[in-house]
């Protein structure tokens, strides 16, 4: 059994925090390589794929190539719902002018992990489109790196997690900006229960020359749970003088104005909660556009509540 | 005072008050270098109690025993085997300011130490080369209780106990490699006792400077406000350049008990060859208040996060400070607060410029324990680049433990509005003049909790950082 | 036995943060009236509306609120709102992720303690947007999430049609809004009369939203009390006078 360091900080910080990366037990000699599957667009085409990997024997890998070229348009679900040990890779080639829209469904059931790599690079004007909603009663890791290559590229990346019991969510985000007039929009929204451990990591990065560019990033966690931990880090790293960054944070339980609102409408704290719980990943699961997807997330939801 | 011409082009702040090398008289040197035989013959020389030589001689083996940090900015340019640690001037410490000699005199006149002191402030400690040479407590200030003396006096006076109970407890040897290395060789430095009930309305500063070449400084505050007393303390530094690395590694204590209040202000604006790794910490019992005002503006490197630790219920937390990097400088700074008690709260508000390749970075860390029950925080920070040569980097880090917590943080990044700059134009202002004031204006979280002539050297200060900012 | 008044506020002290803000003030509504509350700025309007709905952050020194006869000082606001007493507020919070849809149905469900038929319940909200021009879009949108002013008060106003409270509190219903969103709001509000015969309360101090109204009583207050009720014609006394007119 080896030990690996995931979804480390581009940039260290203090080691009592706990939060430049994540030591992970994995028996990497042990697992199993499935088959790859290779999704390419023709330029100007369109592909829609759905995808469900659930994971063979006790350890395995699976690798996702997605290849967009220009001005194609990309649609991938990936429902990686686990109930063993898996590690999925998904690598994005976004061409000129392309868009890749990524929906993942993450979850594993208790006792196992799932681990969940993603990384993209866009040309100009391409863009990736990610969603991620994080289910289930097993730990995730989830690493999702972006890299604006090309002059107009963007990404937007909306993640929804409800963490419960002793779960731990451990997600990782960097986007590097290098392209001009590049942009990126970071939303991570959830809710923790009982003795939930989620740590979130959020990078936007503007090198230099990426002038003009944009990167903003908002996280809100609603704590609900008695032993809840929340490791809540968000980076902006800066080398271009022409840009606009901002990220905002806000933690904590249910506030005083919008209980109000709730109870003034005769809804009780209890209720709420609940409501507010399932609302990050209700709202995802309306955005994804796909009946299909809407419909596992919901019931993925249904179970777990 | 020297004339400042007028510069069209990129420049070093205009420090020429803050060079002239004095100099060296026959000041007693320590060799070079870190062995326990140097510890030991500082201690003898310092008539340190037994106790203290111990301490130092632990905290020596610890400096051996830790690792450089893995993170933060890069250390390598100094050289801690040839940094002498220790140099007194031929002078005894001084009470009235007559009587200490001329030259050591004319350096704190020019730095403008005697007419703060005409200005009524309630006693001036200042530090020349790891010995407090000046010493003046005002007869209002002894009057009404408050001990304000040096830490050797302190040492063996009737504060002795007080200082040994309290002596690097809260920022013990273990924390890190350069809180070790201080608690080897620290030398010089303050302590402050005000008695219970006691507001002094006055605040009460001190000043540090390095002279000698290669000269390290460890100089040690510690500061005890007692129950419902309250206190502000201003700590203003400068030193001289040289081309060799120079190392300040001071540490300060701040014990605020119940109901108390303490203002922690600074003015860093050591010389740009300096290494400045400073520790400070503070504890706050019940109902008690920190506020920490710091304006960071020289050294080649600085690592400073004052931390807070909020242990009483009710105790309070607030933090505002500006950083300015310029050429050749990497300041790593931010503030750092642990909620331990119930309904404790934080506020973090920091500015940051870079400019001209220097690197600026924000770094934070707010720990909220699982019963710190009620806890709030809010961190803003903003950070202004004013070319694309340097860099400004923010890396704040929360960690949450209980749900019955309110936590916010927000942080922006840009460059000076070409809108405001163009509207204070059409009102007639020069380009330059425009950006100097905005950039002033940016920074006027820190300027507007300073008293007047600190804000005045910081606004004259960024004024001369940004002259020659066009082209 | 039912009470002559649906609602009666009795010698009320409420404070905030320490300040006392109404100081022993009385007011009675009746079953099916219309009641407008009016005054200058800072007089405590709003503080009455909250206190009614029972707003923590509102303190009850002393006095009482007595709703059909029962005394509700103590109650917590849900179960306030549960019993028909519903606050349009003056500036509506967002809340992300809350469809106005589903915000509006957990409502009623809480409201009579049983799931909704969705077929139904979907049928009742859409006839209710239309009738107060709003479009369908808004049911499945973040609730009052970049909402302009006009289209939150509409939301408002929405939720009290579908909720069909015994007293509805429109807080400054129709400050910020344009002609259209006035004749809007006003037409909702006569609605919500005509089909629930609720009463209302109405805080304004400018009165356009009254005009397609039949106003039974108007109350002023000045410093956290109500210095002189009347009937509809205080209203117009007030819109030509003045408050200094009252002295």
């Amino acid at each position: 059994m080896d030990t690996i360091l995931v979804n480390q900080l581009p940039v260290r910080t203090w080691n009592r925090l706990g939060v430049n990366e994540t030591a992970l037990p994995w028996d990497q000699a042990a697992s199993r390589e499935l088959e790859q599957t290779h999704i390419a667009a023709k330029a100007g085409g369109q592909e829609t794929v759905r995808l469900s990997v659930q994971g063979e024997g006790e350890y395995s890998e699976k690798s996702v190539v997605v290849d967009a070229a220009e001005g194609s348009r990309v649609t991938v679900y990936e429902d990686l719902r686990s109930r063993q040990h898996l590690l999925v890779r998904t690598q994005m080639k976004v061409g000129p002018g392309a868009k890749v829209r990524l929906v993942q469904l993450l979850g594993t059931e208790q006792d196992t992990v799932l681990r969940n790599e993603v990384s993209g690079t866009c040309q100009q004007e391409g863009s990736v489109e990610l969603l991620q909603v994080l289910l289930g009663r097993g730990d995730v890791y989830t690493d999702s790196r972006f890299t604006l290559k090309g002059d107009g590229s963007a990404l937007t990346a909306d993640m929804g997690y409800l963490g419960q019991a002793r779960q731990v969510l451990d997600m990782n985000l960097v986007v590097d900006h290098y392209g001009k007039k590049t942009a990126s929009r970071i939303d991570a929204s959830g809710a923790l229960k009982d003795a939930a451990k989620k740590i979130f990591r959020g990078t936007i990065d503007f090198k230099r020359g990426s002038s003009d560019s944009a990167g903003s990033e908002q996280e809100t966690v609603l704590m609900l749970g008695e032993d809840v931990v929340n490791k809540t880090v968000p980076l902006i790293l800066c080398a271009e003088e022409n840009v606009a960054g901002n990220h905002g944070a806000t933690i904590g339980e249910l506030d005083d104005d919008t209980l109000f609102y709730f109870e003034s409408r005769g809804i009780d704290r209890q209720t709420a909660e609940n409501i507010l719980a399932r609302a990050s990943i209700e709202r995802l699961a309306r955005a994804v556009g796909d009946r299909e997807i809407e419909e596992k997330i919901i019931n993925g939801l249904n179970e777990e509540l | 005072m020297a004339e400042n011409k007028e510069k069209t082009y990129v420049e070093d702040v205009d420090r020429s008050v803050y060079d002239i090398k004095d100099v060296e008289h026959d000041a007693y040197r320590m060799e070079e270098g870190l062995t326990p035989a140097i510890v030991d013959k500082l201690s003898k020389e310092k008539n340190d109690p037994v106790w203290m030589q111990q301490f130092r001689l632990q905290a020596l083996q610890i400096y051996h025993e830790l690792p450089v940090p893995d993170w933060g900015p890069s250390i390598e340019g100094l050289d801690m085997e040839h940094i002498a640690t220790y140099v007194r001037p031929n002078t005894k410490m001084q009470n009235n300011w007559e009587n200490v000699p001329r030259d050591i005199k004319d350096t704190f006149e020019r730095l403008g130490i005697p007419q703060a002191e005409r200005k009524s402030l309630a006693g001036v400690g200042a530090q020349y080369d790891s010995e407090l040479v000046y010493h003046n407590v005002k007869d209002s200030v002894a009057a009404e209780g408050v001990v304000y003396t040096d830490m050797e006096s302190a040492l063996h006076g009737e504060y002795a106990d007080m200082v040994k109970k309290y002596f690097m407890k809260l920022v013990t040897p273990r924390d890190h490699k350069f809180a070790a290395l201080h608690g080897a060789v620290w030398s010089g430095g303050s302590f402050v006792y005000v008695p219970k009930g006691v507001h002094l309305s006055i605040p009460l500063q001190s000043y540090f400077r390095l002279n000698a070449k290669g000269a390290g400084q460890f100089e040690h505050t510690l500061i005890i406000v007692d129950e419902g007393a309250s206190l502000h303390f201003i700590e203003g530094c400068s030193a001289p350049k040289y081309n060799v690395a120079n190392l300040h590694a001071g540490c300060v204590e701040l014990y605020v008990k119940k109901g108390a209040k303490l203002r922690y202000s600074t003015i860093e604006n050591w010389s740009k060859n300096m290494y400045n790794l400073n520790t400070k910490r503070a504890l706050v019992e019940e109902g008690g208040t920190i506020e920490w005002v710091s304006g960071s503006f020289g050294s080649h490197v600085g690592c400073l996060y004052p931390m807070s630790v909020l242990k009483g219920d009710n105790s309070r937390m607030e933090f505002t400070g500006v950083t300015f990097a310029g050429a050749g400088q990497n300041l790593d700074t931010g503030a750092k607060v642990v909620h331990i008690g119930r309904n404790t709260s934080s506020y973090m508000n920091t500015r940051s410029i870079s400019k001209s390749g220097g690197i600026s970075t924000f770094r934070s860390s707010v720990v909220v324990e699982k019963g710190a029950k009620g806890a709030k925080s809010a961190v803003s920070c903003q950070s202004l680049m004013l070319d694309s040569e340097s860099r400004s980097d923010t890396i704040p880090a929360m960690d949450i433990r209980t749900r019955d917590a309110a936590i916010g943080h927000e942080a922006k990044i840009g460059a000076i509005s070409n809108e405001a700059v163009f509207y204070l134009m059409s009102r007639g202002m020069s380009e330059e003049d425009a950006r100097a004031l905005i950039v002033s204006g940016f920074a006027d979280n820190v300027s507007k909790e300073l008293p007047l002539e600190y804000a005045v050297e910081m606004n004259n200060l960024i004024r001369l950082e940004m002259k020659g900012s066009i082209g | 036995m039912k009470s002559a008044n649906l609602l009666e506020v009795k010698d009320l002290h409420v404070c905030v943060e320490d300040k006392e803000i109404l100081h022993g003030l009385n007011l009675a509504i009746g079953y099916d009236e219309a009641h407008v509350l009016m005054g200058p700025n800072g007089t405590g309007k709003s503080t009455l509306g909250y206190a009614i709905t029972g707003n923590p952050a509102y303190t009850v020194t002393g006095g009482q609120i007595l709703f059909e006869g029962e005394d509700i000082t103590a109650l917590p606001v849900n179960e306030r709102a549960k019993k028909g007493i519903f606050l349009s507020f003056q500036n509506p919070l967002e809340v992300p992720g809350v469809t106005l849809s589903a915000f509006i149905r957990s409502a009623l469900e809480q409201k009579t303690g049983s799931r909704l038929r969705l077929w139904d319940f979907k049928k009742k909200l859409s006839e209710t947007m239309k009738l107060l021009s709003m479009d369908e879009s808004y049911a499945e949108r973040d609730l009052n999430v970049g909402f302009s002013g006009g289209e939150k008060k509409k939301a408002e106003i929405l939720q009290m049609l579908m909720l069909e409270p015994k007293l509805a509190i429109l807080d400054e219903t129709d400050s910020g809004l344009d002609v259209d969103a006035v004749r809007t709001v006003s037409e909702g509000v006569r609605l919500f009369r005509e089909r629930t015969h609720g009463s209302l309360l109405i805080i304004t101090h400018a009165t356009r939203i009254l005009e397609a109204l039949h106003v039974d009583a108007a109350h002023v207050m000045e410093n956290g009390v109500v210095v002189k009720n009347g009937g509809a014609a205080l209203v117009n006394e007030i819109n030509e006078n003045g408050f200094g007119s009252l002295k």
